[in-house]
């Protein structure tokens, strides 16, 4: 056996082992990889599916930085406000012996597709915005391919233009940003710094938008002399806009590119010519949470769920800390009458499968665990205590707290034991801080178990939808937005939620392989 | 001192602002937009007098599964959508409040009525109803310069255009979007005369009617006029209509909205389903969903209101001219929305003719829901997709259903 040939050997099967490992992990992460590239998408589902991203593209990125920018929102969170003049540019293509026309611009009035969004009374910018000097520029002689990819000749017109939102007050002076009241009043008011303010509708136009101006709407004023002039309201959604083209035509480029084109390319739609990059690149997680709000209080519902989430997996990770590794050291440490039968009893809970154990578990939290819940003001479970009360400890928690313990060395305890300590001195002060392994083992993998779980939580917390986990609620997403073929936001949603899942098991590899090692293995 | 007047009168305060609260459960998705405009505009301001409020709690997830969940737990609603298609089982659980003596049911269409009662108890009030029709892109039939579907046409001459169409435009696009659902395919097998469950219960796969019905629809699909919605990544016929590169679509008054904010350049025309070459008669569905009112509720009275309200003629008005369905009301069927010629109102006036035009049933199927039709579809996805002949997939279908039957 000469050397190279075993060094050879060696790196092939290296390169084998690599190669089967890279494999494998492009198969587990291959629907998370492809669910976060399409939740960048306008249209997730395109078909034929493409992995081309304009949305990523760094020259639409920076277009869409400068729009919201001219929007007067920004060039991150885009808006479309008083006195804003957004200059957009189409390229059109005419075919040789047919007339250069210029295209049909306008501002389309849209209300926002499904789902909570839909409920909110959106100001549009079509009420307020227009389409302004619609110019044609330079013409050059081009051939593009027709719809049956013959090419033919003519030639590539570029078009300038101007979305403008006119001032609704001739007043000068300090811009202030203020809400409308939550309820629609027939004069229109602002809350101004806590305070209920009239705003003057100082002009014809101003008077003709003022049923245009819904409740609960950001609307920007001038104040002078101690008197607020109303300036218009503040678009926040979008600023839709249509360029129509004749048949035959086609757009070949614009500052954007064409959210949806229909009629052969006749009607290209733009979903939103002031979006900033998070409105353009990173519209679908903006839309998760502006568009799930608490139909009770206005406020994004997306994150109460995430803080549910949050808030009963960190309780249920100190509970189960607390409790499983005392109920641990009881059954590694001390002696007691019935210890085995009660070990038994915690094993056989591990044994019995969750859709066995439900249903009484459902009916206790329906009492609300004998009238307990009635103490706190509840009159069942049925919401995010409950998933809290039915999940203090788990009896694998106890098992592995147990294990570790056992794989200790006694004679710390004995001679804890000696110099007097009672047994929980012993436990607390000796053999606690030796088990920090076992607890990081044992709050990540609770921490993780608890964020991902569905069934349980689905079953308990159903009504508000303020009380929802964030799985449940990315199942509500689903019934919400799936049914218009919106999955661009759900997708959106189910990314935000892996993250921390993501984050915790980068930073704490460690201890997730020692978790299904480490109790199994008795030092 | 200071404080407990305080706390006096914040306590005056809440007594004096009391109120009833009315929960309500419906479906989440679009109808979140559309009840809670209603109860914003119309409901709430007119029952602000009594001290009552209705607030809309949607259910997430599978809906029928989520109510007999809220149901049995005590926390649903005091009034409910029921679904026409699960009323029979809803109805048997008892948890329903019979509503005779309580609501008049004179004002609506009668057949909506009987869609909900049982052993002559009223258990719900339509809300609205849709049926199906065609819905078909104009710009693509323009440009293969084919005649639009219309009120004329036959299953021959209707497939002639759609094939017509796809011959036209090539490859890229097809004539019809046709899923393997019952829900869309059964208008087909009516039109025939064939009926759901003879006169002795029994359902006929077998028959020769049905077998028409089932090889025009399948065959559509075979010779590439039609294709199903799963093949453009869609969940459903209404979106790969939307997508624009398909020529027609079977779908309800429903697709307008959809089509509104989806596709909102999008040309379309409606014609009623086609008559069968043999029968001359057009089949169709009706779809409906009525308010119930949950037995276990604690402000049952306040909840009838509340019902009243959302059943009233001034709501249908609004659900009617927002283009949303189909009012249940017989005196709002002569309402001037219908002659409106946007493309949403022809679309609603077909929809609405649709539902009183030869053979036409209700959704549901006895107490066997959903479970009737997994078979048919199973029998449709398998003759579509070619894994299996009309003659093996009936057969098995048949004797699927047999089973199910007898549970």
């Amino acid at each position: 056996m000469n050397p190279a040939h075993y060094r050879s050997r060696l790196v092939a099967r290296a390169v084998w082992v690599y190669t089967i490992l890279i494999a494998f992990s492009l198969v587990v992460l291959g629907p998370f990889l492809l669910g976060t590239l399409t939740s960048f998408k306008d249209n997730p589902l395109e078909y034929p599916p493409t992995l081309s991203l304009p949305k990523l593209d760094p020259g639409n990125m920076g277009a869409a930085y400068r729009l919201g920018v001219a929007g007067g929102g920004g060039g991150f969170f885009g808006e479309l406000q008083p006195g804003a003049e957004v200059p957009f540019e189409v390229s059109i293509f005419t075919p040789a012996g047919q007339d250069v026309v210029p295209p049909v611009v306008q501002v389309l009035r849209l209300q926002p597709g499904a789902g909570i969004g839909a409920v909110r009374d959106p100001v549009y910018a079509a009420d307020f915005a227009t389409v302004q000097d619609l110019k044609a520029g330079q013409t050059v002689s081009a051939q593009r391919p027709d719809r049956e990819g013959k090419l033919q000749d003519g030639t590539i017109t570029r078009y300038t233009l101007k979305v403008v939102y006119p001032h609704l007050t001739q007043q000068q002076g300090e811009k202030v940003r203020a809400r409308t009241p939550k309820t629609f009043t027939e004069d229109l008011e602002a809350v101004v710094g806590g305070q209920v303010v009239k705003v003057n509708l100082d002009t014809p136009e101003a008077q003709q938008q003022r049923t245009n101006v819904p409740a609960d709407t950001v609307v920007s004023l001038i104040k002078k002399d101690g008197q607020y002039y109303l300036d218009g309201p503040i678009i926040l959604d979008r600023t839709p806009l249509n360029v129509e083209l004749d048949r035959g035509q086609q757009l070949t480029d614009s500052t954007l590119p064409p959210t949806k084109v229909e009629r052969f390319g006749r009607a290209n739609f733009f979903n939103n010519i002031t979006p900033g990059i998070m409105g353009f690149t990173f519209n679908n997680y903006l839309r998760a949470f502006r568009e799930s709000v608490d139909l009770e209080t206005g406020n994004s519902i997306f994150l109460r769920w995430v803080g549910n989430s949050f808030l009963i997996a960190i309780v249920k990770v100190l509970t189960s800390i607390a409790f499983a590794s005392m109920a641990g050291y009881a059954f590694a440490r001390l002696q007691f009458p019935g210890k085995n039968l009660l070990f038994v009893l915690v094993l056989f809970t591990m044994m019995v499968p969750m859709q066995v154990t439900f249903l009484s578990n459902f009916l206790l939290l329906r009492d609300g665990l004998w009238g307990l819940s009635k103490l706190f003001g509840l009159p069942n479970f049925f919401n995010p205590w409950g998933l809290i009360v039915s999940g203090l400890v788990g009896s694998a928690q106890v098992f592995l707290m147990k294990q570790f313990f056992e794989s200790l060395p006694r004679e710390l305890d004995e001679a804890a034991a000696i110099d007097g300590a009672s047994a929980f001195q012993s436990f607390w002060y000796v053999t606690l801080p030796q088990t920090l392994p076992a607890i990081a083992t044992l709050a990540i993998t609770t921490f993780q178990g608890s964020w991902n779980d569905f069934f349980w939580p689905s079953v308990v917390v159903q009504n508000p939808a303020s009380n929802l986990t964030l799985p449940v609620g990315l199942a509500n997403f689903r019934q919400a937005y799936a049914g218009q073929g919106d999955y661009g936001l759900i997708l959106a949603g189910a990314v935000i939620s892996a993250i921390p899942i993501i984050l915790l098991f980068l930073f704490f590899q460690r201890y997730f392989v020692e978790s299904s090692v480490g109790s199994a293995v008795k030092g | 001192m200071k404080r407990s007047l305080l706390l006096a009168a914040a306590l005056l305060a809440g007594a004096a602002s009391a109120e009833t609260v009315v929960k309500l459960n419906g479906f989440a998705g679009a109808d979140v937009a559309i009840v809670n405009d209603l109860l914003n505009k119309i409901v709430n301001p007119a029952l602000a007098k009594d001290g009552i409020r209705a607030v809309f709690e949607p259910l997430q997830g599978d809906f029928n599964a989520a109510l007999t969940n809220a149901l049995s737990s005590g926390t649903a609603g005091d009034l409910m959508y029921i679904d026409i298609f699960v009323a029979p089982g809803f109805i048997k659980t008892g948890k329903l409040l019979p509503l005779n003596g309580k609501v008049s049911t004179k004002p609506f269409v009668p057949s909506l009525v009987k869609a909900f009662t049982d052993t002559g108890k009223v258990y719900a009030i339509a809300k609205d109803f849709n049926s199906l029709a065609i819905t078909y892109n104009k710009d693509l039939f323009d440009e293969a310069d084919v005649a639009y579907p219309n009120e004329n046409d036959t299953w021959s001459t209707f497939a002639d255009k759609l094939r017509k169409v796809k011959k036209a435009l090539g490859n890229d696009y097809y004539g019809i979007c046709l899923p393997a659902d019952f829900a869309r395919f059964g208008a087909f097998a009516f039109a025939t005369g064939w009926k759901t469950f003879d006169s002795k219960g029994n359902s006929n796969l077998l028959d020769s009617r049905f077998k028409e019905a089932f090889n025009f629809y399948t065959g559509l699909v075979k010779d590439k006029t039609a294709i199903l919605p799963s093949d453009l990544s869609q969940g459903w016929s209404g979106g790969c209509f939307g997508g624009g590169k398909v020529a027609a679509a079977i779908e309800g008054a429903w697709i307008s909205g959809f089509l509104r904010d989806n596709a909102p350049n999008l040309k379309y025309g409606t014609a009623p389903i086609p008559r069968n070459d043999k029968t001359k008669k057009r089949g169709n569905f009706i779809f409906t969903v009525g308010w119930a009112v949950n037995k276990d509720s604690k402000v049952q009275a306040a909840a009838l209101k509340v019902l009243d309200q959302l059943t009233s003629e001034k709501t249908q008005q609004f659900i009617l001219t927002e283009g949303l369905a189909i009012p249940s009301r017989t005196s709002l069927q002569s309402n001037s929305y219908f002659n409106k010629t946007t493309q949403e109102a022809m679309n609603a006036k077909v929809v609405f003719e649709g539902a009183s035009d030869g053979y036409v049933y209700g959704y549901s199927f006895k107490q066997y829901g959903g479970d009737w039709m997994t078979p048919v579809n199973a029998a449709l996805q398998a003759v579509m997709s070619g894994k299996a002949t009309t003659d093996e997939a009936l057969k098995k279908a048949q004797s699927d259903l047999n089973s199910v039957m007898k549970r």
